[in-house]
C-alpha cells in the first residue's frame, strides 16, 4: 500500500506500519451432543471472523439422521466444515485420538486457510473472551504450545487413580462396561511385574485432553501418529486422548516451547469431579484467566448467552464496559499453572462448605439429641450470671437503656415461666407464649436466642443455682461469654443470702434443699456453678468478671455489648443486693428480719 | 370399594418414559391453584405432571386434560383409606418413576432450592447425583398474608407467593424420631399460633419432596419420610448436601371454609385435629412484625438457615 504525498502537507507524515493480516485460528471440535443442543454454538461471535474456521467432528454413534439434522442446523456462509468420515469415541478409548487427529489433519489440507494456531474443543466449550484478546496473547506468545505434558516419572499429574499404569500395562478391556475385567487385569499385572516399554525413541507424557498448538507442530503430531509402531503403542494404551498427542509435541518441540498448560479453563473437585459450569458462573468465570471455558450445562442458557457477550469485540472507549472482559497481556503465567486444579475461589467455597458452621442449614442438620439445633451455631453470646438475680436484673435492664433494640435479656431459661423482658415488652417477638416450646426443645430456643439480630449479638440473665439444659449446655460453648456480676470479695454467707432471697422473685420456687445442704458444709454453693467448673477446668466457656477483657475471637464481636454492660453495672449500686456479712450470717440462722430490704421492696414501701 | 383402585383418564406413556422429572400430586378441588403450580414446576425442569384426582367437583381434571404435559388418573376412595394419598402415590411412582427423579408434592407447596431462579432441576439433580445424595430434605415453610386470613384471597389463577409473602423467621424445634431414623421438625406460624400451649401437637415440618425412586421405597406418614434412615438423615452427616424449602401456601381464605367441610368429613390425619384447630381460632392474624419476614428469594432462606447448598458452587 502506498500513501500518496498531500500537497496541503509540507512535511511528509511518516509512513504507518502496513496492518497485519489478522492470525488464522482453526477451532477443532469433538461433539456428541444431540444436534438441537449445539444450536447455540453458530451463534458465537467468533464465527463471524473471516479469519476463523470450525471444523466440526460429530461421533460416530450419533445416527446418520442425527448428523444431517446437524449439517442443515448451520446458518448459511459460516466457516464451519464437518468431517463426513465419523469415529465413535469411546471414553477411555483411541477413538477420541483418531477423530482429533482427522480433524487436525482437516484443517492443515485446507489449502485456502492456513491456520496459525489449532485449537481443540468440545461440544459443551465455549469461548469466554472476545477473539481479538487470544489473537493479542497468542502473538506475544507466537510458537508457544499450548498443551499440558507431564513426565509422571518426575512429577505425579493424576489426582486419583492410574498414572504410569496407564501405559505400562495391557488395557484388553473397557473400563466402564468391563469394569471388574479391567481391575482384574490391572491387579494381576500389578503381581506379574509387567512393564510394557515404549517404542525406540518415545518418552510417556500425560496431559489434559485440550490444547492449542502451532501449525508446525500439528503436522509433526500427525507425521508422529502415521507411524504404525507409535501408532499401535498408543492404541493400546488407557485413555490415550490424555497422552498422544501430549507425548509427540514434547517430542517434537523443545521444552522450552512447551507452555506446560492450556487456555481451557476446567476445573474438578476434591473427588476428580468436573466442575459444571451453570447458570451464575458467569462471574467466577470472569475472574479465570482463559480463554475457553468447559464443561457448560445443557440447560445453561444463560450463562451461555452471557458468554456470547463476551465474546464481542470491545471498544475501549465503550462506557461502563465490564471489568474483566480484556485480558491483561502482561498477566502473570504463574495463573495458568494452576490449569487443571481447583482455583483459589473454589477451593476455598469447597473448604467453607465443609468446615465452617456457617454455611450449614439450621434445620436438619443435627442428629445429636443434646446439642440439637447448637450443634452447628457460630454466634458469640453474653450470660450474666450473679448470686442475686435482682442485681443481674438491674444490670440487664441499665443497658438495655443504653442499647434500645439490642437483645439483651433477663432470666429466659428461669422454670416455669418465660419473662424475657421485666417491663413485658416484647423484645425480638419473644413472648412469655413461647415458654411451651422453650421447654420442648431448648436447644432450638438457645439457638433461636443467640441468632435474633442479624448484627447485634444476644445477651441474657441466667441463674447458675438453677439445673437446667441451659446451664449444662453454656459451660461446654465456646460461642458463651459468661459474665459474672458479684462484686469481688463476696463471703459464702453474703452469696447464699442473696441467692435465696432472689429465688422467690425470678421463679417462684422453693429454695433448693441442696443449697442449704451446701451452704452448711461450706462447700460450694450452685450459684458458683461456673466459678466451680472454672477452677475445675472443666469448661469451655469463657468465665470471667465485667471488668476482664475477654479473648480475641469474643471481645471483638461483643465489644458495644461490654461497654454498654459495664456503663450500666457502674450505674447500678451492687451493694444494695448483697448484705454485710454479720447479717446475713444472722438471717441465715433464722433471724427473719436481719436483712436490709432490697431496693425493689423499699420503692414498693414508699409507694 | 377397594381403596387404592386408581383408574388412568388420560396416560401419556411415551412422554412420560421420556421424562427425566417427574411430578406426581393429589387433587381435590384445587382448580384456582392448578395454573401458578404447573408454572412454577414446569420452570424448575419438571418433564411430566402424573395428577390424582380424588373426586374433585370444580372442574380441576378437566383443566388438567386440557394441559399437554399431565397424565391423569382419578382414584374415587377414600384419601384417608389409601393412608392419605400416598398408596395412589406409590403406585404411580412404582410403575412410572424407578431411576428417575421424582417429586411428590401437595399443589400448595412450592419448591425453592439453592440457586434457584437461575438454576432448575437438571443442576440440583446433577450435584445430587455426584456427592450420591439420595433424596432432597426441606423445611415446609408456611406463608401467610399480611393481614386476616379473610383478607388473604387466592383468586383463580393467582400465584401464592404474592398473596402470601410472609413467614416466621424463627420459632421451629427439631428433635430425633423414636427409632432415630428421622428428624422430626415442627414450628412455624402453625405452632406459633396454633399450637403454642402443645408444640409437640404441631404438625410436621419436615419433608422430603425429591427422591430419586426405586424399588421398595415407600414414604411414611405423608412425605415426611421415607422407609430408609440414609435417605432421611443424610444432610446430618454431609457438608456437601444441598437442601431445601417447601414454601407452604395453605393459609389463605378459603382455609375457613375448608377446615369446617375437612372437620366433617374426617378423612385427613388424627382425625382431622389440625383442621379442627383452624377452625376453633377462625379468621385470624398470623403476622407478627417482630417475627414474620417478607419472602425474598432464595439466597434469603439461605442466609437465615432454612437451606444450604453445600459444595453445589
Amino acid at each position: 500500500m502506498t500513501l500518496a504525498p498531500s500537497e496541503s502537507a509540507p512535511m511528509p507524515e511518516p509512513l504507518p506500519a502496513p496492518k497485519p493480516a489478522p492470525m488464522p485460528i482453526a477451532l477443532l471440535m469433538l461433539c456428541h451432543e444431540p444436534p438441537e443442543a449445539l444450536a447455540p454454538v453458530w451463534q458465537w461471535p467468533w464465527l463471524s471472523d473471516p479469519a476463523v474456521r470450525l471444523y466440526v467432528h460429530y461421533d460416530a454413534a450419533r445416527s446418520e439422521p442425527e448428523f444431517a439434522r446437524l449439517r442443515a442446523s448451520v446458518p448459511q456462509g459460516l466457516p464451519v466444515t464437518f468431517l463426513t468420515d465419523r469415529v465413535r469415541g469411546h471414553w477411555g478409548g483411541y477413538g477420541l485420538v483418531e477423530a482429533t487427529q482427522r480433524l487436525m489433519a482437516c484443517a492443515l489440507a485446507d489449502p485456502a486457510f492456513q491456520p496459525a494456531y489449532l485449537q481443540l474443543l468440545s461440544g459443551s466449550c465455549m469461548p469466554m473472551r472476545p477473539l481479538a484478546a487470544l489473537r493479542e496473547f497468542l502473538t506475544r506468545r507466537c510458537g508457544m504450545e499450548f498443551i499440558q505434558s507431564v513426565d509422571v516419572s518426575v512429577e505425579p499429574w493424576v489426582r486419583s487413580g492410574l498414572e504410569a499404569e496407564r501405559f505400562r500395562f495391557w488395557h484388553p478391556f473397557d473400563f466402564k462396561r468391563q469394569r471388574p475385567l479391567f481391575e482384574a487385569a490391572v491387579w494381576l499385572q500389578r503381581k506379574l511385574k509387567v512393564w510394557r516399554e515404549p517404542p525406540e525413541g518415545l518418552r510417556p507424557r500425560l496431559g489434559s485432553q485440550w490444547f492449542c498448538i502451532t501449525r508446525e507442530t500439528a503436522a509433526a503430531v500427525l507425521q508422529g501418529l502415521a507411524r504404525p509402531d507409535w501408532r499401535r503403542y498408543f492404541e493400546r494404551c488407557w485413555i490415550p486422548d490424555e497422552m498422544a498427542i501430549q507425548t509427540l509435541v514434547a517430542q517434537a518441540c523443545p521444552s522450552a516451547f512447551i507452555a506446560g498448560h492450556n487456555l481451557t479453563y476446567l476445573e474438578f473437585d476434591e473427588h476428580g469431579q468436573p466442575l459444571v459450569l451453570e447458570n451464575g458462573h458467569g462471574d467466577h468465570l470472569r475472574r479465570q484467566p482463559f480463554f475457553f471455558a468447559r464443561k457448560i450445562a445443557p440447560e445453561a442458557a444463560a450463562l451461555r448467552a452471557e458468554l456470547i457477550e463476551r465474546q464481542r469485540p470491545h471498544r475501549p472507549d465503550a462506557p461502563g464496559e465490564a471489568p474483566g472482559t480484556r485480558l491483561d497481556p502482561e498477566l502473570d503465567l504463574g495463573w495458568f499453572e494452576q490449569a487443571g486444579r481447583p482455583t483459589g475461589h473454589y477451593q476455598r467455597f469447597l473448604a467453607r462448605a465443609q468446615l465452617q458452621p456457617q454455611a450449614r442449614s439450621h434445620l436438619g442438620t443435627s442428629t445429636d439429641t443434646w446439642r440439637g439445633l447448637m450443634l452447628h451455631a457460630h454466634r458469640p453470646y453474653v450470660v450474666l450470671i450473679g448470686s442475686a438475680p435482682g442485681h443481674v436484673r438491674a444490670v440487664a435492664a441499665a443497658a438495655r437503656a443504653r442499647l434500645p433494640g439490642w437483645p439483651l435479656f433477663d432470666h429466659v431459661f428461669a422454670p416455669g415461666a418465660l419473662d424475657p423482658v421485666a417491663d413485658g415488652l416484647p423484645l425480638h417477638g419473644l413472648q412469655p407464649t413461647l415458654r411451651a416450646r422453650r421447654d420442648l426443645d431448648p436447644a432450638a430456643f438457645l439457638h433461636e436466642l443467640v441468632h435474633l439480630d442479624d448484627a447485634q449479638p444476644t445477651a441474657f440473665a441466667l441463674d447458675p443455682a438453677v439445673e437446667s439444659w441451659a446451664r449444662g449446655f453454656i459451660v461446654w460453648d465456646r460461642q458463651a461469654l459468661v459474665i459474672d456480676l458479684d462484686p469481688p470479695g463476696l463471703s459464702p454467707a453474703q452469696r447464699g443470702s442473696a441467692a435465696l432471697r432472689g429465688m422467690g422473685s425470678t421463679h417462684r420456687y422453693e429454695p433448693p434443699r441442696q443449697m442449704i445442704a451446701a451452704l452448711a458444709a461450706r462447700h460450694w454453693m450452685p450459684t458458683e456453678f461456673f466459678a466451680e467448673a472454672l477452677r475445675e477446668g472443666k469448661l469451655l466457656c469463657t468465665v470471667q468478671p465485667l471488668s476482664a477483657t475477654p479473648p480475641e475471637p469474643l471481645a471483638t464481636a461483643l465489644a458495644p455489648l461490654l461497654q454498654a454492660l459495664r456503663d450500666g453495672a457502674a450505674a447500678v449500686d451492687a451493694w444494695a443486693w448483697y448484705p454485710p456479712e454479720a447479717a446475713a450470717r444472722a438471717w441465715l440462722d433464722g433471724d427473719e428480719s436481719a436483712l436490709p430490704p432490697l431496693p425493689h421492696e423499699r420503692q414498693g414501701s414508699a409507694r | 370399594m377397594i381403596p387404592s383402585a386408581l383408574h388412568p383418564v388420560r396416560v401419556h406413556g411415551a412422554a412420560i418414559a421420556g421424562a427425566r422429572f417427574l411430578l406426581v400430586c393429589c387433587l381435590r378441588n384445587e382448580a384456582p391453584r392448578l395454573a401458578a403450580f404447573l408454572a412454577h414446576y414446569r420452570a424448575l425442569g419438571v418433564d411430566h405432571f402424573l395428577v390424582i384426582d380424588n373426586v374433585s367437583t370444580d372442574g380441576g381434571p378437566e383443566r388438567v386434560l386440557a394441559e399437554p404435559d399431565c397424565s391423569l388418573w382419578r382414584a374415587p376412595g377414600s384419601y384417608r383409606a389409601a393412608a392419605f394419598g400416598m398408596d395412589w402415590c406409590h403406585r404411580l411412582l412404582d410403575a412410572h418413576g424407578r431411576g428417575k427423579w421424582c417429586l411428590t408434592v401437595d399443589l400448595d407447596e412450592f419448591l425453592v432450592h439453592p440457586h434457584a431462579g437461575e438454576r432448575g432441576l437438571p443442576g440440583l439433580t446433577r450435584h445430587m447425583d455426584k456427592i450420591g445424595q439420595p433424596a432432597l430434605f426441606t423445611v415446609l415453610l408456611d406463608c401467610y398474608g399480611p393481614g386476616r386470613l379473610s383478607d388473604t384471597p387466592l383468586a383463580d389463577g393467582a400465584d401464592p407467593r404474592q398473596v402470601c409473602p410472609c413467614f416466621d423467621r424463627f420459632n421451629f424445634t427439631q428433635r430425633l424420631g423414636k427409632h432415630r431414623d428421622h428428624l422430626w421438625v415442627q414450628g412455624g406460624v402453625r405452632q406459633r399460633r396454633f399450637f403454642a400451649d402443645a408444640p409437640d401437637e404441631a404438625p410436621a415440618l419436615n419433608k422430603l419432596p425429591l427422591v430419586r425412586w426405586e424399588r421398595g421405597l415407600r414414604y411414611v406418614s405423608s412425605t415426611h419420610f421415607l422407609n430408609r434412615p440414609g435417605h432421611n438423615l443424610f444432610l446430618s452427616g454431609h457438608p456437601e448436601a444441598v437442601s431445601g424449602v417447601l414454601l407452604h401456601y395453605k393459609f389463605v381464605a378459603g382455609l375457613i371454609d375448608k377446615s369446617a367441610e375437612e372437620v366433617q368429613r374426617r378423612e385427613h390425619y388424627a382425625g382431622a385435629a389440625e383442621y379442627r384447630s383452624y377452625a376453633m381460632r377462625g379468621d385470624v392474624v398470623l403476622h407478627d412484625p417482630q417475627v414474620s419476614l417478607r419472602y425474598d428469594g432464595p439466597a434469603q432462606l439461605e442466609r437465615l438457615g432454612f437451606m444450604q447448598r453445600g459444595t453445589w458452587f
